[in-house]
């Protein structure tokens, strides 16, 4: 019997240092499981939106402070890994958000798109998001993104099913 | 979650439920982007026995910009001024995203256990305990039995 625990509890464990080697996909920047890892040449791994905001920002990884190349964004080492499902909603991804660009329409990254759409359901007017470390205003009313700071950058936005073609996400091809 | 960064939301989540020894950080009731903290002086530090109470604020793009902190309780220390000022390289040009909450409140508290008067903030203070230290000490504990404790 005391045999047959032990076969019991052995695949447990092992699912348990799965768990546990899950955790280093948590960015130290936004404190979530990284959507969209990039590794940047130091090797830590962060968001690439996060990355994008530091990029902007300080210019340094967060957690060694070697500089960030210039070109990095234009052209990140993105890490291809399984999506990871969001945890504590409903949130089915049917219907997605995207925003406008210069050259067409860019759908957000799966966190935020679930933001928005959560206020879209709350009924709020409008409402303030973190997006690459920049507070922005979404206006569900009049349908509009912009920066706090300055709001003449306004972006269209839209909701629409997941397969809508678009650009690509959060500024991935 | 809507209106609040996710992230300030799992670091007070984290702060409740794992305070850091010797320091309680709690949100305002009405502003979750300020803290009530209470910081104890490090032990064998002439700010033993005191408690000590800052404020601490979380700007709209943090975590890109770091805290503000500022001590409300007043202290005798060189690299804190009459107004609670902090003189801490993490606050300003050394701060990076990585950094938390946590980290910060932790790095306040080593300040009060190693004073720098070589990178001072209050001149006065640090003038005394460059040239008199144990006057200096003296009178860190004087301020700190006189305002940093109930007594």
């Amino acid at each position: 019997m005391a045999e047959g625990e032990s076969i019991e509890i052995q695949p447990k464990t092992e699912l348990e240092l799965k768990d546990k080697a899950a955790e280093w996909l948590e960015c130290a920047v936004c404190l979530q499981t990284c959507i969209h890892p990039a590794q940047l040449p130091c090797g830590h791994i962060f968001c690439f939106l996060c990355i994008k905001g530091i990029a902007n920002q300080s210019k340094k990884c967060a957690m060694c402070r070697q500089e960030i190349p210039r070109d990095f964004i234009e052209h990140p080492n993105l890490l291809r890994m399984e999506s990871i499902p969001e945890t504590s909603s409903n949130y089915d991804g049917t219907y997605q958000w995207f925003y406008e660009g210069r050259n067409g329409w860019w759908r957000y990254d799966d966190r935020t798109s679930e933001d928005i759409e959560q206020a879209f359901e709350m009924k709020l007017n409008q409402f303030q998001i973190l997006i690459c470390g920049e507070l922005y205003i979404i206006d569900l009313d009049a349908k509009v993104q912009y920066p706090k700071r300055d709001p003449c950058r306004k972006r269209s936005i839209k909701r629409d099913i997941r397969e809508t073609p678009c650009k690509g996400v959060a500024g991935i091809i | 979650m809507v209106n609040v960064s996710r992230r300030i939301l799992v670091e007070t989540k984290n702060l409740l439920r794992e305070p850091p020894p010797g320091i309680s950080a709690t949100p305002d009731e009405d502003n979750c982007r300020y803290f009530h903290v209470i910081m104890a002086g490090p032990a064998g530090s002439p700010y033993e026995g005191g408690l000590f109470r800052l404020e601490l604020f979380l700007p709209e793009n943090y975590p890109l910009y770091p805290p503000s902190v500022r001590f409300l309780t007043k202290i005798y220390h060189p690299n804190i001024d009459k107004l609670g000022r902090i003189c801490l390289d993490i606050l300003k040009d050394q701060w990076s995203p990585a950094l938390q909450i946590r980290t910060v409140l932790l790095s306040i508290q080593a300040l009060l256990g190693s004073p720098n008067p070589d990178d001072p903030l209050a001149n006065d203070v640090a003038k005394m305990w460059k040239n008199n230290e144990i006057e200096a000490i003296m009178r860190a504990k004087e301020w700190t039995q006189a305002y940093a404790t109930d007594e």
